[in-house]
Formats: C-alpha cells, sequence, structure tokens
C-alpha cells in the first residue's frame, strides 16, 4: 500500500478505475494467471478460468483489493454459460478507493458449479448464497450454503433465470367472491 | 400442563360462565368495546419500507399515541397488527405466526399499495397479499402512507370496533362472526420443516 | 360481637389496613397515575401530547383505565411449554411480597395506631428491608417458568441486577440508623422533626437509596432486564392479558412501597405535621402525609424514563460497584459523624 491519504470529497472516477484495473492486471500477471478483459462504459471485468480462480482472487486481496462490493450473476441462455461476477474494491487503500473492478468467471448452464471465495473475502458469504438461490450456483467450500432470502420451493426453480416465467396476473385473479364483492 | 397437574376443574367452562356473567348480565360490552378502542397497541413487526411511516406516525409531530395506540414489543401484549408494506413469502411466515401469538380480540391494519394488492411488485413470483395470510380489518392506501393516513386508519378501527360491537362479540362468541376463513398456517409455513435445501450442509 | 364488627376489626387493624387499603387500593390509583403521568411527561418532553383522546378533559388518563380493562378481558395465553405453577404464581406472588413491607412500617407516632408492638418497632426499618429483598425473586422465577430464551436472559439479568443493587439499598437505609442511632422508623422520623430532614443531612446515604430504589423496580435508567430492543419484554415476554398486567402493577406497586420507606426515613415522614389523639389527627392525616410525599418519589422516577437512555448492563453494574457502593458507605460514615457531633 502506498503512504497517500485518504482524500474526501468527489473523486474522479475513471482515473481511479484505471489505476484499479492496472493494479489488477498486474498483479494477476505475477501470479502468472491468464485472463481476457470485458470492458464497457465504466466497468472493467477481469475472466479468468474456474480452476485458477482462487488464486486470483488471493493475489487481488494481497494487492488490496480486500472488499467484494457484490457478488452476482448473468444468464446467457444462447451461450449455455452463466456468467458469475465477483466486484471488488478496497476502503482503505488510497490509489483505488472507488474503483471498482470485476473477478468474473464463465460457468457451463447445465451444472453450474465453482469454489467458493467466502474463505478469501468474507464479504462474499451471503451474496454467494444470494446467487446459490437465484440462479442455482453451487459454491463448493461455502459454509453455510441455504436459500436466503427465498422460501425453497421458489429457490428450486431459480428465478432470477431468463428461462423461468413470471406468470402474468390479471387484477381480480385469485381474488375470493367475498372480496370482490366488496 | 401435565408437569404442573393442578386441579381447577375445567378452566373453559369456567371462563364461559365468566364470560357470560360479565358480558350478559352486567351489561359490559359497551366498557369492553370502549376500552379496545382506546387501548390498540401495535406490535412491532417491520415488513417493509412503509415502518419508516409508522414509526413517524408515533414520533413527535404526528402523535399517534393520542389515540392510545402505543407500539409495543412482544406480540403477547398486543392487539393490533400493523402490515407495513409489502409481504414476501418467506415474510408471511412470520406475520402468520406474529398474528397466532397475538391474544384476542385483535386487529389488523394493512399498510401502503404493496400490502393492498402488490402495488410496485405486482405480477411477482415472491410477494404474497396480506388478506390471504391473516384477516384484515383496515386498509391503507398510498406508497408510503402519510402519517396522517395512519392515524386515520387507527381512528376508523375505533369506529369500527364501536360501532359494530367487534371485540364485545368476539369475546362472547370465542371467535369472529364476519372472518369466515383464514387460510390455515401450513400454507405459508410448510417450507420451515419440509425442505431438505434448508439443512446445514 | 356480629360478623360485621368482626370484618371491621380485621380490616381495621394496622397492618391490614395499611397493606390492603394504603398498599393494594392506594397502589392502584397510583400505579395508574404514575403511568399516566410517565406517558404525559414523556410526551411533554418529545413536544407531543401523549395519551388524550378517551377523556380530553382528564387530558387522557381514561386511557390507562381503557389499557387496563382490555388487559382484563384479553384471553390469556398460556403456552404449553410452561412450567405451570411458578408461571401463574410468580406475578401474584411477586405482587403481594411487594406490598408487605407496608404492613411494618408506622404511618403515625400514635402507639395506638402502630402496626407493630412497641417492643418490635425498635427493629421496623431492619424488618421492612429484609421484606424488600424478597420480590426480585419472583421475577427471576417468573422468568424460568416460561422457558423463553428471552425470558430466561431477562430474569438472569434480573439477577445480576439484585445483587448490585441490594446491599446499596441496605446500606443507603442504614445510613439513615446511623444518622439517628435507632433501627425505629418512628424514631427516626421524629429525629427528622426538629432540624431537618434526613434527605439533607446526609445526602449521600438518600442519593443511594433513591438510584438503589430505581435500579430495583427497573425505571428507566436501569431498565435492564426489561431492555425492549434486547430482550424483547425481558422475564415477562409470555405473560398475557391479565397476567402481564400484575407483573406490570407488581413493579409500581414495589416502587410504592420503597418510596414510602424512602419518605419515612429520609423525607420526614409525616411531618410538618405533628399526629395528635384520635383516629383523623392520630392515623389518617399522617398517614396521607406520608402516602402524597411517597407518590411524590415515584413520579419523580417515573419522569426519569422521560429524560434518560438505558445503561448497559456492564455500565449499571459498574456505577453500582464503583460509585455507588463507596457512596453509601460513606453515606453511613457520615451519619455517624453527624451522630457524633450530636446534629441529629
Amino acid at each position: 500500500m502506498s503512504g497517500a491519504e485518504l482524500v474526501e470529497g468527489p473523486r474522479d472516477y475513471e482515473a481511479t478505475l484505471k489505476a484499479a484495473r492496472a493494479r489488477a492486471e498486474s498483479a494477476l500477471r505475477e501470479a502468472g494467471i491468464s485472463f481476457s478483459v470485458e470492458e464497457g462504459k465504466g466497468f472493467v471485468d477481469l475472466v479468468v478460468d474456474v480452476d485458477s480462480i482462487v488464486k486470483a482472487a488471493e493475489a487481488l486481496k494481497n494487492a488490496g483489493f480486500t472488499h467484494v462490493v457484490s457478488v452476482t450473476a448473468v444468464d446467457y441462455p444462447k451461450k449455455k454459460s452463466i456468467k458469475v461476477a465477483y466486484h471488488v474494491t478496497s476502503y482503505l487503500d488510497p490509489e483505488i478507493v472507488g474503483g471498482i473492478v470485476g473477478l468474473a468467471v464463465y460457468l457451463p448452464r447445465e451444472a453450474p458449479e465453482m469454489p467458493s471465495l467466502s474463505g478469501v473475502w468474507v464479504s462474499a458469504e451471503f451474496m454467494e448464497r444470494e446467487v446459490y438461490e437465484f440462479f442455482g450456483v453451487t459454491f463448493k467450500g461455502h459454509p453455510d450454503l441455504r436459500p436466503l432470502l427465498l422460501i425453497p420451493e421458489l429457490a428450486e426453480k431459480r428465478p432470477l433465470r431468463k428461462d423461468f416465467v413470471v406468470r402474468e396476473e390479471s387484477i381480480y385473479e385469485g381474488v375470493p367472491e367475498r372480496v370482490r364483492r366488496g | 400442563m401435565e408437569e404442573g397437574k393442578v386441579y381447577v376443574g375445567n378452566l373453559d367452562v369456567a371462563a364461559k360462565r365468566a364470560r357470560d356473567i360479565l358480558l350478559g348480565k352486567l351489561k359490559l360490552e359497551k366498557v369492553v368495546d370502549w376500552a379496545n378502542a382506546f387501548s390498540l397497541w401495535p406490535v412491532h413487526l417491520t415488513t417493509s419500507c412503509c415502518s419508516t411511516e409508522f414509526a413517524a406516525t408515533f414520533g413527535p409531530r404526528f402523535d399517534g399515541e393520542q389515540f392510545g395506540a402505543l407500539p409495543w414489543v412482544g406480540p403477547r401484549q398486543t392487539n393490533l397488527i400493523v402490515i407495513e408494506g409489502t409481504v414476501t413469502r418467506k415474510m408471511a411466515c412470520a406475520v402468520r405466526v406474529t398474528w397466532e401469538q397475538m391474544p384476542h380480540p385483535k386487529y389488523a391494519i394493512a399498510m401502503g399499495a404493496c400490502a393492498l394488492d402488490g402495488g410496485l411488485f405486482y405480477n411477482s413470483y415472491n410477494v404474497v397479499r396480506p388478506w390471504e395470510v391473516i384477516p384484515i380489518d383496515i386498509y391503507i392506501p398510498g406508497c408510503p402512507p402519510r402519517p396522517e393516513s395512519v392515524a386515520r386508519a387507527i381512528v376508523e378501527l375505533q369506529r369500527k370496533i364501536r360501532g359494530r360491537r367487534v371485540a364485545s362479540s368476539w369475546i362472547r362468541e370465542g371467535w369472529r362472526p364476519d372472518r369466515d376463513y383464514v387460510a390455515p398456517k401450513e400454507d405459508y409455513c410448510a417450507w420451515q420443516k419440509t425442505s431438505p435445501l434448508l439443512e446445514r450442509v | 360481637m356480629s360478623l360485621a364488627e368482626v370484618a371491621a376489626a380485621i380490616i381495621g387493624w394496622p397492618p391490614v389496613w395499611q397493606v390492603l387499603v394504603i398498599g393494594f387500593l392506594g397502589s392502584l390509583v397510583i400505579a395508574v397515575l404514575a403511568v399516566w403521568f410517565e406517558r404525559k411527561a414523556a410526551a411533554r418532553v418529545q413536544r407531543r401530547l401523549g395519551p388524550y383522546w378517551a377523556s380530553p378533559r382528564l387530558g387522557g388518563l381514561l386511557h390507562l383505565i381503557a389499557d387496563m380493562v382490555r388487559y382484563a378481558f384479553q384471553y390469556p395465553i398460556i403456552p404449553r411449554t410452561v412450567d405451570l405453577i411458578p408461571f401463574l404464581a410468580a406475578p401474584i406472588a411477586g405482587m403481594v411480597i411487594a406490598l408487605l413491607p407496608l404492613a411494618v412500617v408506622p404511618f403515625t407516632s400514635n402507639p395506638a395506631y402502630w402496626p407493630l408492638p412497641p417492643s418490635a418497632m425498635e427493629y421496623s426499618l431492619l424488618i421492612a428491608l429484609a421484606i424488600v429483598t424478597l420480590p426480585p425473586i419472583f421475577i427471576i422465577a417468573a422468568g424460568w417458568a416460561s422457558n423463553n430464551p428471552f425470558a430466561v436472559i431477562g430474569g438472569v439479568r434480573e439477577a445480576f441486577i439484585i445483587v448490585a443493587y441490594e446491599l446499596i439499598a441496605i446500606l443507603g437505609f442504614l445510613g439513615a440508623a446511623a444518622s439517628t442511632g435507632t433501627f425505629n422508623l418512628v424514631a427516626i422520623v421524629e429525629a427528622q422533626g426538629g432540624i431537618m430532614w434526613l434527605a439533607i443531612l446526609n445526602p449521600l446515604a438518600f442519593l443511594a437509596a433513591f438510584i438503589a430504589i430505581v435500579m430495583s423496580t427497573s425505571a428507566f435508567p436501569f431498565e435492564i432486564p426489561e431492555s425492549e430492543p434486547e430482550v424483547v419484554a425481558g422475564p415477562f415476554t409470555e405473560y398475557s392479558g391479565l397476567l402481564y398486567a400484575l407483573n406490570m402493577g407488581g413493579a409500581y406497586m414495589r416502587r410504592f412501597a420503597l418510596s414510602i420507606i424512602l419518605a419515612l426515613t429520609f423525607l420526614g415522614g409525616w411531618y410538618p405535621l405533628v399526629p395528635g389523639e384520635g383516629l383523623l389527627m392520630g392515623y389518617i392525616l399522617p398517614s396521607v402525609v406520608v402516602v402524597v410525599k411517597a407518590v411524590i418519589v415515584v413520579l419523580a422516577i417515573s419522569f426519569l424514563r422521560a429524560v434518560y437512555g438505558r445503561y448497559r448492563l456492564d455500565q449499571a453494574l459498574d456505577l453500582a460497584w464503583k460509585i455507588l457502593l463507596p457512596m453509601a458507605l460513606a453515606g453511613i460514615a457520615l451519619g455517624l459523624f453527624e451522630a457524633s457531633i450530636g446534629l441529629t
């Protein structure tokens, strides 16, 4: 970590993101992990293999990315894959505060399974539970992998996958007769 | 009950006899209705974001306590439950359990558009209507409702209790005549027991 | 001797009269008044109205009657898992024993109306303090019999608090005995008639005794056993209906009984009135003066809810052992000093 002071007030997001990205890429390169970069306006995802994700996570943590802001997943039915992304940043390192870098991995859609990163970042534990219940991604080595927000019958249906169809309700559907009468 | 071995005769018969004497012969119906109307203590149960407005209702500016309503801690000591916003499927069980823990006569207010018919979360897979879970007395529209409308709902509930003799008839009959159907608890709480997914790995 | 005369003689016997009429009926009225004052004062501090619309002319006093009637008619839920006999007996026994100190305290200096014979009156302060230590046991029993985690934790907290305040209460009240050189409540009161109230002569002991009363009835800065955000309603979590009202009223009755002892020992008892002969001047008016002083103490304790936050358990124990206990001991020392120089 550098010795610079934390700056109050608004920050230049592009510059921080650039710094954070450079730090993350150099950390992965030093660890000898091959990765590809997906980027768009305001976000950077470093995509690695499933086998090397724990090593990559440890490398990022040692480089100063100490905190997971969110764990999310995207369902790609045509590509038959699910992308799981860990968005990591730091609260304390002045250079990269506010610069969020994604560490992503593509999993097969039929049986998505990956090692849990809650051993590396403790803050990932509950968010991995959410990804588990909404997308059906199994995290091996997770200490307590149960549905968090949904009841189990709903969690088995994986409601945030794209092939889950929400039933359209009409206004009076399911309303008992006595309620309709008022 | 079995360990205690208190020989007090048939408690139900004794309670019914006391009820008949107090309500029938002494004509205490009006007093009971009046007391219930001016002592509506809501239980703390936050289902969703309307609870901020609910808290403001009993804060310094709007002062819901002037109607005799005092938010209280445990369900055992209260007689009013306010559904504060969206009820998700998992929370429905908590709502139902809390409602069942309250001694009757008890009342329910559904607050906010989500509690009326889903509101913002209409067509969602994870939202239930509170009237499916417990019988509701008063609905408050709004997203979220203003504290004034919560106070208004309390006043309307007081009027309903005193006008229709809700409390005294409930005590006399032992159940509430205009609540002919309440869905069984298993509809909302069965997942707690059955699912293998909930077991810790 | 007719039945009515026997009944009148029993009721008129000072211990029975003091427990039943002054204690039970009086403290029912005072409990309603104190709860009303508590809610109203908190509302005033927060610039609210407080309970109002049931009876605007009485300032909402009838809301408290409504609460009592509502509790009386609500279905009393008794969970299947409770230990039935202690569960039912604890609130009733706690309330009755909370009032028992009133059976030994004198309300007048006229020996005809003392509840105890003059020889036993020599130790009336000690007897009253001995009875005062009993009721918390029933709060712990209520929590334990409820078989509910919150209730058990609440009961254990009450046990911690007992250890802290009991010693302070007794040492604080003994400060009055040290100042006057006697355990006789009548003598203690009469010693204050000549010069000054002991609350002013021995403020350390008075403060220790007052704070110990606040702690023992879990009034606000020390409302730790029933702390709402932590343990739902503490030992009374499983109680509903009339039994909960008994529990709630029991705390106020204990507060009232302790306040009467405080009024006698530190606040001058029946002075400025000097009891004379006859029922009215010898008994009724002096007891009214004592009760009025006790009510003022009860209302002062109730007002604390509006202005104080809640101590954590460790902070309360810290305060009790590190500050109040030395203060009570210093109160005894001050009392002995005052007695030696003949101030009292």
